[in-house]
């Protein structure tokens, strides 16, 4: 249709996508229009401010690259991914649930470890943490021969990928669940670290007075065809950040028990002064096992 | 605070953007994301297709370059950017307005040309074109040395920018109104052409179903201190896709009134065989700010391209 007026504009884009084959993508492409449309009448936009949004956005593609990726990290910063995680997971966010983002350091070829095995593949700092894993389904039986990745950030808050100090996959590893559904894994206590602020979004932040610190915790993905695929992470209990995380994602049921150990002897010899142990119990719901698309290579 | 449940998150999120100090970023931000949220729940927005969107997102600074920007052209494609420019023209949208969008093709630094120049610059194809065109101001005195940057495709429906075989600055020039508001100059028709679909906008058209062309049009900036810069296009009145522009840009009052003449009829230059056209057209400025854009592009495409 041609458009006489401003009033004109959202029928006429709303009658070409309508034209999709796929009922799918017309629904969604038709409520992000709406919606979009909506926005920009309600706050009345400026063309100078259409020209910032513009700008923004294809500032998130150029500034991700293989090792790092500014949309997902812009998207966790306005709360998208944690909402989008919690509608799709624990029946349709009515109850709680075990989800949490993959957020954007997940690498998908992570080095088989045997269960037991240590993840610390360079020297890198901070007090040792042995964690031990059990996975179960809905029912409470054992979920055998699983395949989970786990990964986190150093001491010093950075992942591998960001660090050249780091070895490569560092605080990264492929495990197997045993017969009872078990794994467990030895690695040094995470830290909570701050999102990298050199792109739009650390703009995005400084504009709006907010820190940009995440609170430490662990990630997991674990994978096993008939189970839908769980991405989770558990969090440090204690830590300063967890009712202000930068990226939205701490739910209660996530906030591990991480326990200090002052004395006493530790799993494995050679660790010197305090030590922190976990507990973790994961149930995975049935459904289709899928992988996502890594965020970095 | 901790989130417990799905609906907490919109919430948690309002929150942490409630401390924006600017006032105005505030109310865009907050705005923003309760219809982003909105959007999301309205569909229930599956994982996979969130990470599609975020893909896509990625994929649309990627191919935004010197020479091309993917974001105006996806901007333009969900209809925002034609909504954009008719809440802020002609009062708020309630009346006709010349102005339109800008584009992603205009360059700031097209040459200054004498009234009644020609901008060819090296051969291109299609029938010649002359056009005779006023500025006035809204109470309809006539806005004299006012700069009018024009530019075009060919009729082969490309940009000199994207395309290596036409001259640098071809089918672009800045003229100055007359002390009666005119200003003058010689071109050839401009002709519909496709918008690039090697990126996330091609793939959003294809599952759409959409076709991929807006209609031919000239674009006009004009600026003059004093008055609100006009940025604006005429659309050629005999294009078959006036009614399905992929831009959503072409506006009832905005279709121009490109005059045929035949072979023969005499043109207003000796050189002329074949048919050629004309168009006079009445630009109306707003009072306000003169501003120029940011141009959205900053070079030509290189052969090795």
């Amino acid at each position: 249709m041609i458009i006489a007026n401003e009033d004109d504009v959202t029928p006429a884009v709303l009658a070409a996508m309508n034209q999709a084959d796929d009922p799918r993508v017309r629904e969604v492409m038709a409520a992000l229009v709406k919606h979009l449309h909506a926005f920009a009448r309600e706050v009345k936009l400026t063309e100078d401010e259409w020209g910032i949004g513009v700008d923004f956005i294809t500032r998130l593609g150029k500034k991700t690259t293989d090792t790092h990726n500014e949309t997902i990290l812009c998207s966790d910063a306005v709360g998208l991914s944690t909402m989008v995680c919690l509608m799709n997971n624990g029946k349709n966010g009515g109850t709680e649930s075990a989800s949490a983002l993959l957020g954007p350091f997940w690498r998908m070829h992570s080095p088989e470890t045997k269960s037991g095995g240590s993840i610390v593949r360079s020297p890198t700092p901070g007090p040792a943490l042995f964690v031990d894993c059990e996975v179960k389904d809905a029912k409470g039986k054992p979920v055998v021969d699983a395949e989970i990745d786990v990964w986190h950030a150093s001491t010093e808050g950075m992942y591998e990928n960001q660090d050249d100090t780091q070895a490569n996959m560092n605080l990264r590893g492929k495990f197997h669940t045993d017969k009872d559904g078990r794994f467990s894994f030895r690695t040094v206590l995470p830290a909570g670290y701050p999102v990298p602020v050199d792109g739009p979004v650390g703009q995005l932040l400084r504009a709006q007075n907010r820190h940009r610190f995440r609170p430490a915790h662990l990630h997991f993905l674990l994978n096993k065809s008939g189970f839908k695929t769980l991405i989770t992470q558990i969090f440090v209990n204690g830590d300063q950040y967890l009712d202000s995380d930068v990226v939205f994602g701490v739910t209660p049921p996530l906030v591990g028990d991480y326990k200090l150990h002052t004395d006493g002897p530790a799993p494995a010899p050679d660790v010197n002064g305090e030590w922190y142990s976990l507990d973790a119990h994961f149930v995975m719901e049935p459904g289709n096992s899928k992988l996502p698309i890594p965020p970095i290579a | 605070m901790i989130i417990a449940r799905q609906e907490d998150v919109t919430t948690a999120v309002l929150e942490a953007f409630a401390k924006t100090p600017d006032p105005r970023l505030r109310e865009i931000l907050m705005a923003l994301v309760r219809h982003l949220h909105g959007f999301a729940r309205e569909v229930k927005l599956t994982e996979r297709e969130f990470q599609e969107a975020v893909n896509y997102v990625v994929q649309i600074g990627k191919h935004t370059s010197d020479s091309h920007n993917e974001g105006v052209l996806m901007a333009g494609s969900l209809g925002l950017s034609a909504l954009v420019c008719l809440l802020n023209n002609g009062n708020a949208g309630q009346t006709e307005t010349d102005a339109n969008m800008l584009g992603p093709f205009w360059r700031d630094d097209a040459p200054a040309m004498p009234n009644g120049a020609s901008i060819v610059r090296s051969p291109t194809p299609g029938p010649a074109m002359f056009v005779d065109a006023v500025v006035k101001d809204r109470a309809g005195q006539p806005v004299a040395g006012a700069k009018v940057d024009i530019w075009q495709s060919s009729p082969e429906g490309l940009y000199e920018n994207q395309d290596p075989t036409q001259a640098e600055m071809n089918l672009r020039g800045v003229f100055t109104t007359d002390e009666e508001g005119r200003f003058s100059f010689r071109s050839v028709k401009p002709a519909g052409y496709p918008i690039p679909i090697d990126g996330p906008v091609g793939d959003m058209l294809r599952a759409q179903g959409r076709h991929n062309f807006r209609p031919a049009h000239l674009h006009v900036m004009v600026n003059k201190p004093g008055l609100k810069t006009l940025i604006s296009q005429v659309y050629v009145n005999d294009d078959p896709r006036l009614d399905t522009d992929v831009q959503f840009g072409v506006t009832r009052h905005l279709i121009g009134n490109y005059v045929r003449h035949a072979a023969g009829e005499p043109a207003p230059a000796p050189d002329v065989t074949g048919e050629w056209y004309s168009l006079t057209h009445e630009f109306v400025m707003e009072p306000g700010e003169m501003r120029m854009p940011r141009p959205p592009i900053r070079s030509k495409a290189l052969a090795a391209e």
